[in-house]
């Protein structure tokens, strides 16, 4: 019943994605075509629009999932993923749309007059968007998982399949509409089922939100294992087993489980008692990491220095948003340098209403559904939520409601981003035209779907949060100076990219092949940001001025161009603008 | 790339896709006559102008910056410092629940708000500025 429903809200909202986008590619042919198009979007629509291609996999299930598993310091997931956009509105937002670039390497190229350093942002620009693509397949595989128990590959195709087709047939590009449309769908998604959930099961004991307390059963609970799992007791706990554990098949067993490691076979059924701990997860809750209310983020195996894990993680977010590849397309269909800014201040309002229902799922997931500590996955518990705390018909169309706005998420965000990854490529690295675009769409999302299926143990949250500390270590110290300092030059920006970048992407490798799990190797190296944002700024600042003749000739003009206000600007010398480049080009 | 003819319109206005910078070096604004006569000069104070601008603009940007960060770098700080906060409740809540699930959002909003006024203020107070010094009797 569920299932179903959920498949037929999913399909819908993929239609839907499609029909809006085939008709997108009808009413825009040209380049002049989108622009037009693009100078009538107002602030709100455009708002909505950029907020629906922000919020992503890594919103809608990894914070919850997130919260829910490791703690509240997780919070900071959220407050970053906001707060970016209040960095990026003061720091590069009307500036951006003054200049007029469409994408990063286009703003390198423009501002300093290097193909050198067009070449190395466009390589970056690839990768960031790979990077930020894992988590939506990631969660696509998920989520088709959870619902219908379908392999992980399954989801993770599907998404490639729908969005690179998609893109490579010409749906999605420059329409802001169904981007704005998603952004309502997946508010709509995540706040009515945190809505309901809070006002029907809400209400009762608060005990597992106490400091130092592991989360227990509230009332006596029957848990089926949905597949094969290892659980640790930290405490001797009364269970009645059915089924197969440890490898011996019990029947109606009531026994002790002394602390410990149990693996259980899928199909078991273990009843817990009310008051009894809920055993967790190996691979789901961190063996030794802060307390649950700790406002620290977890980190390593050990749990250690989270304070500074917890600022490498504000700095990441709060500076990599700037950086990203799929955001500066948008600044540039809002009219002007104002509308750039009131666009940017709707956003943030978005954002910040959509990220109090994380939280609510988050700590609702703690509060009545412990269960999941010994059956969920971090991803899924969003998806889980509804069915378990609401049997029955209410609790199927929420369920469904949730799957549709994951789905939106994934949809919205991986096509943005598949983009900007293909126009890139085809763009900037293959000089080729609309055909090799489509092509490129193809390849990069294989190459994504590829990847992703050697991910699948990441949380969403965590892989995205690796994408913003890339954008923050390389294109945000690159605009950020670009824009406000005349000294920039192209030897010094291209240093600071490849140092910072370079450095942070190894530091992510080697935190995700496993090779630091303690100390402060974990948390320099899994929340590399902390050091490799200010790296890549010295880095930057020290090399322009040693390179100072290199400064472009007509850095003042320039500079004039992205802070001078319209109204100064001669409409009598109205020029045509710029072409866009060939990704909007549709014939 | 064929872009319908404009109407010759010499009020200046916001006009979005606008590349040529009309009032910068090199250039000088047409539909002041007498602005193209004062040569040289002109361009210094113009020049000087515009860093004003943009020293304002990034002396206001800092300053929000900084703030904010202050206020969400203030919170994990003082937890490390006072080890007893995460212990205490708002409305029966975890204080790090209503601080970073809910509290923190209005204050990234106010900045965001009084960032934009004052910014568009800056503006504001720029092109009225440039209109007095490049025309003192305007004629149009």
């Amino acid at each position: 019943m569920t299932e179903a429903i959920s498949v037929a809200a999913i399909a819908v909202v993929i239609l839907l994605t499609i029909g809006v986008g085939a008709r997108g590619i009808r009413i825009a042919r040209t380049p002049a075509d989108f622009m037009v198009a693009a100078r009538e979007v107002s602030p709100p629509v455009n708002a909505a629009a950029i907020s629906g291609e922000y919020l992503s996999a890594a919103s809608f299930l990894g914070i919850a999932g997130l919260i829910f598993a490791q703690g509240l310091g997780s919070l900071w997931y959220s407050v970053g993923y906001a707060a970016g956009y209040l960095v990026l509105l003061l720091l590069v937002a009307a500036p951006l749309r003054r200049f007029g670039a469409y994408t990063i390497p286009d703003f390198a190229g423009g501002r300093l007059h290097s193909t050198r350093l067009r070449l190395g942002s466009t390589i970056l620009v690839m990768l960031i968007g790979w990077f930020y693509l894992l988590p939506q397949m990631d969660g696509a595989g998920l989520t088709l998982q959870v619902i219908l128990g379908a392999p992980y590959w399954v989801g993770v195709v599907i998404l490639g399949v729908v969005v690179s087709g998609n893109i490579a047939m010409g749906g999605m590009k420059g329409v802001t509409f169904v981007q704005a449309f998603q952004y309502w769908l997946k508010i709509c998604a995540i706040g009515i089922p945190s809505l309901i959930l809070i006002m029907l099961v809400g209400r009762g004991s608060t005990l597992n939100l106490a400091p130092d307390h592991s989360p227990a059963f509230g009332r006596a609970t029957s848990v089926s294992i949905p597949e094969n799992l290892q659980f640790t007791v930290s405490r001797a706990t009364r269970v009645t087993v059915t089924g197969v554990v440890d490898g011996r098949p019990e029947s109606h067993l009531s026994t002790t489980l002394r602390p410990g490691i149990y693996s259980v076979n899928a199909g078991a059924n273990l009843r817990f008692a009310a008051g009894a701990q809920v055993p967790a997860r190996i691979g789901l809750v961190p063996q030794r990491a802060p307390m649950w209310n700790s406002p620290f983020v977890a980190v390593g195996s050990d749990g250690a220095h989270p304070l500074a894990a917890t600022y490498g993680l504000i700095v990441a977010t709060f500076f990599g948003a700037i950086g990203l590849p799929h955001i500066l397309v948008r600044f540039y269909t809002n009219r002007d340098g104002v509308a750039a800014r009131s666009t940017t201040l709707i956003v943030l309002i978005l954002l910040s209403a959509f990220y109090l229902f994380p939280a609510i799922l988050g700590v609702l997931g703690r509060l009545r559904a412990p269960q999941l500590y010994l059956t969920g996955s971090t991803d899924g518990i969003v998806l889980a939520l509804p069915t378990l705390l609401l049997p029955g018909a209410l609790g199927s169309a929420l369920a469904a409601l949730v799957a549709a706005g994951a789905f939106a998420a994934f949809l919205s965000t991986s096509s943005g981003l598949l983009v900007s990854v293909a126009g890139a490529m085809s763009h900037d690295i293959l000089k080729g035209g609309v055909r090799s675009f489509r092509w490129c769409a193809l390849a990069a999302g294989a190459v994504a779907v590829a990847a992703s299926l050697l991910v699948e143990n990441f949380s969403a949250s965590i892989l995205v949060g690796w994408a913003f500390a890339i954008a923050a270590s390389s294109f945000c110290p690159l605009l950020v100076l670009g824009i406000w300092w005349r000294d920039l030059t192209w030897r010094g920006a291209l240093a600071g990219v490849l140092i910072g970048g370079g450095g942070c992407c190894a530091a992510i490798l080697t935190t995700m092949a496993g090779l630091a799990r303690t100390g402060w190797a974990a948390v320099l190296l899994g929340y590399p940001a902390i050091w490799t944002v200010p790296t890549a700024f010295a880095v930057m600042i020290l090399v322009s001025l040693a390179t100072r003749h290199d400064r472009p000739a007509d850095v003042d003009q320039i500079l004039m161009r992205m802070h001078m206000p319209e109204a100064l600007l001669l409409g009598s010398q109205r020029r045509p603008a710029r072409p866009a480049p060939d990704l909007f080009i549709r014939d | 790339m064929t872009e319908p003819p404009e109407p010759q319109d010499t009020t200046p206005s916001p006009s979005p896709g606008v590349r040529g910078l009309a009032w910068g070096p090199g250039q000088t604004p047409r539909h002041h006559s007498s602005a193209a006569a004062d040569g040289h000069d002109d361009l210094g104070y113009r020049q000087i102008m515009a860093r004003s601008l943009i020293r304002a603009q990034l002396g206001l940007s800092l300053v929000c910056l900084v703030f904010a960060l202050a206020v969400t770098a203030l919170f994990p700080m003082l937890c490390a410092v006072l080890p007893r906060l995460d212990h205490a409740e708002v409305l029966g809540l975890p204080v790090t629940l209503m601080a970073l699930g809910a509290g923190i959002y209005p204050v990234i909003l106010i900045i965001a708000f009084f960032y934009n006024h004052q910014a568009n203020r800056l503006e504001r107070k720029f092109i009225s500025l440039v209109g007095r010094v490049d025309s003192p009797n305007p004629d149009d």
